[in-house]
């Protein structure tokens, strides 16, 4: 062999392929589409097959985390569509597919519906943001159109009664999947239109594939909707997911859940501002009632005592002048008699309130002081009465000569003797004494002098 | 009456109630607590109505002869 010829090993020309390939952005990123054969799938959980057509055929590998992800089970004959990277395989030196996504190639009629669908309605204006309705602010019927068993109606019941449960809800129960359910769903928004009191309905279901969802791409539902006279909001599967529903609808909300909180206000939010209106109404009474207070205390001291006072002066002018004329009067007709004079003056001193008031208040006081006056003699009189009771009281009471020395003395039947003849030698008598009592025998009785 | 009234339109007459005393400088001082006792009343009135409601769940029945009836509808978890 020529010396200068490089010499390869079989891994050497398998990783030159392998970096060639990875080289190559088309080859890491592709899709292809073919039918299942030889599908293996042994017990590591990876999934091995043979992606063929007409003509050709490739090695595909789709490995267990990738397997697991898959929202439907392969099978040999099924066409499907892979994507994924082109690799090598070491051992055999076969270049394969690594498939990081199957999906069933029916998927691509779906899709081209859907966007066929797409296009014609907007072309007819059903999408039109003009043509939308708005929302009821505080709905009171809200209409549901759902499957009576899903996740959705559930979930935006539990919601309901958590952020606003002031309403009253109206379910008509239809099939969300499969070839009925675009025309149940479509009649149930027909016939909740005839209904008069439905303020706002929801038309939904919860997450799924694309077939699951696919009655909310349906042309029959999309015209119902755009046909109804009742707000709609649309809430079909994940946030990812738009359907032709939520185009056409008045309102997408992006899941069942959020399309209650789209719809009905949020208790706690209005508990808040009822607080704060209360709190409003509140204050501004007190503001209220402050000026009017203000205003009767100034309507107040217009009639103060210092104003009546100013009164009381000007009606003493009046009576002094009147006093005054008087008096002149009495200078130029000295013939008048006395008496009428006097009689004038103590009319004219009647007719001024502050004497009056004067000689009210002296006789107030005279009063107030004979009150006192006589309550005071008369607790005096009583107490009085009472120590001259008491201090007759106390000399009356034997205790009290007892208490002095003196003592008692008793026949046994209890008659005190007061005679010494009465008591002859030997008896016995009793002694009572301040404290106690003595049994004596008499010794000998002697009368004085 | 005013417990008859749908919250929103409680709350309607709420806010009506508070302009009124706002705006109504002319309001002798026994008006002014007419709309505020008013006012008071109504703000009641709303708490209650968030404060008692519970939510109603009735479905729609679609019968042999194409007329609708309701019946009530209960989800297998209980009501919270």
């Amino acid at each position: 062999m020529h010396p200068t010829t490089k010499v390869y090993s079989v891994q050497e020309i398998t990783q030159i392929f392998r970096d060639l390939l990875e080289s190559e952005p088309r080859l890491q990123d592709l899709w292809i589409e073919g039918e299942i054969s030889n599908l293996a799938r042994p017990s590591s959980g990876h999934i091995y097959f043979t992606l063929k057509d007409d003509e050709s055929q490739i090695r595909c590998a789709v490995f267990r985390s990738t397997a697991s992800r898959l929202k439907f089970s392969l099978k040999n004959g099924d066409a499907v569509r892979v994507h994924g990277k082109l690799s090598i395989y070491d051992v055999r030196s076969e270049y394969q597919i690594i498939g990081d996504w199957v999906e069933p190639a029916g998927v691509g009629a779906l899709q081209l519906a859907f966007e066929r669908l797409k296009a014609k309605l907007t072309a007819e204006g059903l999408f039109d943001t003009a043509r939308k309705k708005p929302l009821p602010r505080f709905p009171q019927k809200i209409g549901i159109i759902t499957s009576s068993t899903g996740a959705a109606i559930s979930d935006m019941l539990r919601m309901l009664q958590k952020r606003y449960p002031i309403v009253d809800v109206l379910l008509f129960p239809t099939l969300v999947q499969g070839e009925d359910a675009a025309g149940e769903i479509a009649h149930a928004i027909d016939r909740m239109n005839r209904l008069s009191n439905v303020d706002i309905l929801i038309v939904g279901r919860g997450g799924g594939s694309i077939e699951d969802l696919w009655a909310f791409n349906e042309e029959i539902v999309a015209r119902a909707i755009f046909a109804s006279r009742i707000p709609i909001v649309s809430a079909v599967g994940h946030e990812t997911d738009f359907t032709i529903s939520d185009f056409v609808s008045d309102q997408r909300a992006p899941t069942p859940s959020a399309a209650i909180e789209l719809i009905v206000p949020d208790g706690q939010e209005l508990r808040q501002r009822i607080a704060d209106i209360e709190s409003h109404l509140k204050r501004n009474m007190a503001v209220r009632i402050e000026s009017a207070r203000a205003k009767l205390l100034a309507a107040r001291n217009r009639i103060s005592p210092v104003r009546q006072v100013d009164r009381l002066n000007r009606q003493q002018q009046m009576i002094d002048q009147l006093e005054l004329r008087s008096q002149r009067a009495m200078t130029q007709h000295l013939g008048d008699s006395r008496q009428q004079i006097d009689m004038l003056d103590s009319k004219l001193l009647h007719l001024n309130p502050l004497s009056q008031i004067q000689t009210l208040r002296i006789r107030l006081d005279q009063l107030t002081q004979r009150h006192e006056m006589h309550i005071r003699q008369h607790v005096f009189a009583k107490k009085q009465t009472w120590q001259i009771a008491s201090t007759r009281l106390n000399s009356l009471s034997p205790l009290g000569t007892l208490a002095r020395g003196y003592s008692v003395c008793k026949e046994l039947g209890g008659k005190t003797i007061t005679d010494a003849s009465t008591v002859s030698a030997g008896e016995e008598v009793e002694v009572q004494l301040l404290r106690g009592w003595l049994a004596c025998e008499i010794l000998k009785g002697e009368i004085d002098g | 009456m005013a417990e008859e009234m749908s919250f929103e339109e409680t709350l309607a007459k709420l806010e009506q109630a508070v302009n009124h005393l706002e705006r109504g400088d002319s309001l002798t001082l026994d008006e002014s607590l007419q709309a505020f006792e008013e006012g008071i009343k109504l703000t009641r009135i709303c708490r209650q109505k968030l404060d008692n409601a519970e939510l109603r769940v009735e479905q729609l029945v679609e019968l042999d002869d194409g007329n609708l009836s309701t019946a009530p509808f209960e989800t297998e978890e209980n009501d919270t």
